[in-house]
């Protein structure tokens, strides 16, 4: 605790404060989950009658079946494109020249600073003239790069904070470059190349602007099924079930990932601590 | 001691001219050649097809596209983004701050678990969620049968398909953006400086407005700009809760190419927004380094 | 040094424990050719002419800035040298990348894996070169217990202390038989305690492999209580190379004179047996050193009292300052040649002089050390 500047009534009234934040951050994604096991068509918070029939929609209809198998597709594809580009590019960030290293961390991050809307046209304008509309491989490839981000991000935080005398160890010790790289360098970077990988996972399973433009009439991902029925109204109930199941994806990922981290860092910090003393 | 192995290890040294130095280099390169090829290839290429379409493409150049921009239905959606931008900017930094101030100086099991919270929620499907407030903020929904059950109002308000649903919906989506920088920020602030203005005598708000709020306006700057810049470009929660009544840039553009259908007015459209946001980005650098998006703020 | 039965190290190695342990060949020399680096226009090491022997301890001291961490860089080959060579044995290695140098190095640090166990990380640089399991099994046992570390084969690096470390992070460095030991102030970030207990054990394994050491440290003790020689640096040039006792008692200038204790620096001309402090006061020195010259007697060698020799002039001091620091009674005296330190070692007879207090001073012209000012 290193607060001075509150006394405690100061200090309860703030933490009220957070506390009701937090619901209201926390609250619009819980909603649907009770909603989405109610048995008839009204949207109520607490159903009359608790039934996976939602759910069994989701796996049945075939539209919305097919939705979901291609999303799950297309997020496995482009997360792991974004992943080997992401920490590769990552890796050479940490090594470039101060300068050089820079402009790169300008390129690489603007995906996600330039709004998805103006790289969705620029895709589509681009793949109409190709005719590459509608199909899988540069659907994907648009999301590799939409997603590199994500991956850089925590990659490149875990190397800054990486001892560069643990390669140079490696290096004495007999081990080339590349050697060096797949045995002591990636192995440290897991966690967070995991981490990356989720984040860049649940972005693409996520995506809809860009999917509108590129999927065409045959690909229907989900994010664009979903859309499709909040457009209608939102009065589709299996809408509740796939949030639900989304919800449950993510929150387990995070889990998993703030769970390892934690670990990594107590253990990055018994390392820490012989190079602190 | 010299045996044949090391007199080849010298020979192969010598014929690669290697020295670890270069040899380091080639491996930077190597490694960047890929992510570079990506990016270039589908980064670049698209965006500068894009600029290309906008100055008229196989017709052009020309602004044509570019001067039906300065139609008045244009200035509008361009001054109604940039003004819910500032605000929802604003709003999450007002929200924020104490948030932020309370997860980073008040260490408990409370504010643990809401770090995780907020973590979490900043991986939620972004389209769920904004579905989620069409169901509490509808005519009939949680909010409206709270207030109506406590006597507020005798008739359900309309919160959402109008301006206020999407003020709602985008602060709730980029509140933990704003926190999240902050919290770094406010982290590293060192305490012993607040407890020593106030052993010299300042009163609590005194030390807060002249050594805790400076200390922390790097963060506050930085999280506005990412905040501004996310806003800017928001398409889905505009879009969905909205109900026409909120209409912004990003949705003009969806609107060119899809109802339209004229490709170099969205493209010169995007042109202006992707300037807009590079411009943004090259701000973001100029004050905060984007250094501390990549995490080196952290060491 | 890719094989280790040559003949000549059998009478250094398999000292008992290590009976079924590889056999170690003792290290090969290592020079240093006017080996300079330049970073722009500055000389981070200039002109580095040295050599050491096999089975040598040398360290290399220098306060920070002085260069030292550049020699080690380049010995270990992260720096590449702008000019000069770098021999190990007879093999420059100046153009040759790390992992193809065989030379093993202890980082600051330690720079164990985190990611690997105990033995892991000792066969690290076994497995790298393709040895069979049976033999990576064999020498990561035979360099574990060389440390005493032996049991804790299986423990994750963040379940040791740092004098575990350490002992791991040699283990690391010795177990591929390197052609040298490069050490990074490998004991930096130890206690006082554990620091000197493995001081002796460093000093012990390198003589009973034989090895090579080059040990680079900013902290004279240390330096001094382990090496053969210590080669001094200061602003990327080679000081003085010396045994320790010589660094003390015979300073190459007056760098060193200070970097090694206190030491009473007397700036004056020297000519045929005769010194001239700057204040024209004649002293009697020993050496052939003429012209410009720095007197250097170290607080030690000042005795008061009566000149003992016949042509050593009468000089006499005010005490200005009188401290007590542990066994010795420092006092320093304010005299025609500056300020005159001196240190007596106490015992019953000697009691502390007033402040104030006019006192005769001299020395033993045999202990002044003249250096010539450059």
């Amino acid at each position: 605790m290193n607060e001075y500047l509150l006394g405690q009534n100061g200090r309860r009234i703030l933490i009220a404060y957070g506390l009701l934040l937090i619901i209201f951050i926390v609250v619009p994604a819980l909603v649907l989950v009770p909603i989405s096991i109610g048995g008839d068509d009204s949207f109520v918070i607490v159903p009359d009658s608790l039934s996976l029939r939602w759910y069994e929609v989701l796996l049945q209809d075939a539209r919305w079946r097919n939705a979901l198998v291609l999303s799950l597709q297309l997020a496995t594809f482009s997360s792991i494109i974004a992943t080997v580009a992401g920490v590769l590019g990552a890796i050479g960030i940490s090594r470039a020249s101060p300068g050089i290293a820079k402009a790169l961390r300008l390129f690489f991050i603007a995906p996600i600073i330039v709004p998805l809307m103006v790289v969705g046209v620029g895709f589509y304008v681009l793949y109409a003239r190709m005719r590459l509309v509608g199909s899988f491989v540069p659907l994907g490839m648009a999301h590799a790069v939409l997603i590199l981000p994500f991956v850089m991000l925590p990659v490149s935080a875990r190397l800054y904070s990486m001892d560069p005398r643990l390669e140079w160890a490696a290096a004495s010790l007999g081990a080339g470059p590349y050697r060096t790289m797949f045995k002591v360098t990636l192995p440290l970077l897991m966690p967070a190349i995991l981490a990356g990988f989720a984040f860049a996972f649940i972005f693409s399973f996520d995506e809809v602007v860009v999917a509108q433009f590129l999927s065409g009439p045959r690909l229907e991902t989900l994010p664009r099924r979903m859309w499709e029925g909040i457009q209608m109204g939102g009065l589709e109930k299996t809408i509740t079930a796939v949030s639900t199941v989304q919800l449950i994806l993510a929150a387990l990922a995070m889990l998993l990932i703030t769970i390892w981290q934690r670990r990594a860092a107590s253990r990055g910090a018994a390392s820490r601590r012989q190079n602190d003393s | 001691m010299n045996s044949t192995a090391t007199t080849d290890g010298t020979a192969r040294g010598r014929f690669r001219g290697a020295d670890w130095e270069a040899q380091q280099r080639r491996v930077t390169v190597t490694v960047l050649i890929l992510p570079v090829i990506l990016m270039t290839v589908l980064f670049l290429v698209p965006l500068g097809y894009l600029v290309w379409l906008s100055f008229g493409g196989p017709n052009g150049p020309n602004i044509n596209s570019y001067k039906q921009l300065t139609a008045p239905v244009y200035l509008n959606l361009a001054y109604f983004t940039l003004q819910l931008a500032f605000f929802v900017t604003v709003a999450c930094a007002v929200i924020a701050y104490p948030l932020a101030y309370l997860l980073a100086n008040i260490e408990s099991a409370i504010s643990r678990f809401m770090i995780l919270s907020l973590l979490i929620s900043l991986s939620l499907s972004v389209l769920a969620r904004t579905y989620s407030w069409i169901i509490i903020l509808q005519r009939n929904g949680v909010v409206n049968d709270i207030l109506q059950g406590a006597g507020l109002t005798s008739q359900p308000l309309s919160l959402v398909y109008n301006q206020t649903g999407v003020y709602i919906g985008m602060i709730h989506i980029l509140l933990p953006y704003m926190v999240m920088t902050l919290y770094p920020t406010m982290r590293a602030i060192d305490s012993s400086l607040v407890r020593s203005a106030l052993s010299l005598g300042a009163t609590p708000w005194t030390a807060f407005r002249r050594i805790y709020f400076p200390l922390s306006l790097s963060g506050l700057v930085s999280g506005s700009i990412l905040v501004f810049m996310m806003a800017i470009g928001f398409f889905v929660t505009p879009a969905i809760l909205g109900g026409g009544q909120a209409n912004t840039i990003v949705m003009a553009i969806q609107n060119q190419v899809q109802v339209l259908v004229d490709l170099p007015l969205a493209a010169a459209t995007s042109v202006v927004l992707l300037l807009v946001s590079l411009l943004i980005l090259v701000v973001y650098e100029k004050i905060a380094g984007v250094e501390r998006i990549f995490g080196k703020g952290r060491r | 040094m890719t094989l280790s039965t040559s003949a000549a190290s059998a009478g250094t190695s398999a000292k008992g424990d290590s009976g079924t342990g590889p056999t170690v060949g003792g290290g090969v020399g290592v020079s240093f050719d006017k080996l300079s680096k330049k970073y722009g226009n500055t000389h981070a090491v200039d002109g580095f002419d040295l050599t050491v022997a096999p089975s040598e301890f040398l360290s290399i001291l220098g306060p920070s800035g002085s260069g030292k961490t550049t020699v080690l860089m380049l010995i270990a080959g992260f720096v590449s040298p702008t000019s000069g060579r770098l021999l190990l044995g007879d093999e420059d290695i100046s153009r040759i990348p790390p992992y193809k140098r065989n030379i093993g190095v202890v980082f600051q640090n330690y720079a164990l894996f985190p990611h690997l166990d105990v033995r892991r990380n000792v066969a690290f640089p076994l497995e790298v070169r393709g040895l069979s399991q049976d033999e990576i099994r064999r020498k990561v046992a035979w360099a574990l217990d060389r440390v005493h570390m032996g049991q804790f084969a299986d423990r994750r690096i963040s379940q040791l202390s740092g004098g575990q470390q350490q002992r791991v992070a040699l283990a690391r460095a010795i177990v591929f038989e390197p052609r040298a030991l490069l050490m990074d102030e490998p004991l930096a970030a130890l206690d006082r305690n554990l620091r000197v207990d493995m001081q002796h054990e460093i000093r012990s394994l390198q003589r009973s492999l034989g090895q090579t050491v080059i040990y680079v440290t900013h902290d004279q003790e240390e330096a001094l209580n382990l090496s053969d020689r210590v080669a001094v640096m200061n602003h990327g040039r080679l000081q003085q190379v010396d045994a320790p006792k010589n660094l003390y008692l015979r300073p190459a200038n007056p760098f060193v004179a200070g970097f090694f204790g206190e030491a009473n620096l007397i700036r004056g001309s020297a000519e045929s047996g005769v010194f001239t402090t700057e204040h024209g006061v004649r002293l009697p020195v020993t050496g052939n050193v003429s012209g410009k010259a720095v007197l250097c007697v170290r607080p030690e060698m000042v005795v008061f009292g009566e000149p003992q020799q016949p042509d050593f002039p009468m000089l006499q001091g005010k005490v200005v300052e009188t401290r007590y620091r542990g066994s010795v009674l420092h006092i320093v005296l304010d005299t025609p040649l500056g300020q005159i330190r001196s240190v007596q070692h106490i015992n019953t007879t000697n009691t502390e002089p007033a402040e104030g207090t006019i006192m005769q001073f001299g020395w033993d012209p045999e202990l002044g050390h003249l250096m010539v000012q450059e």
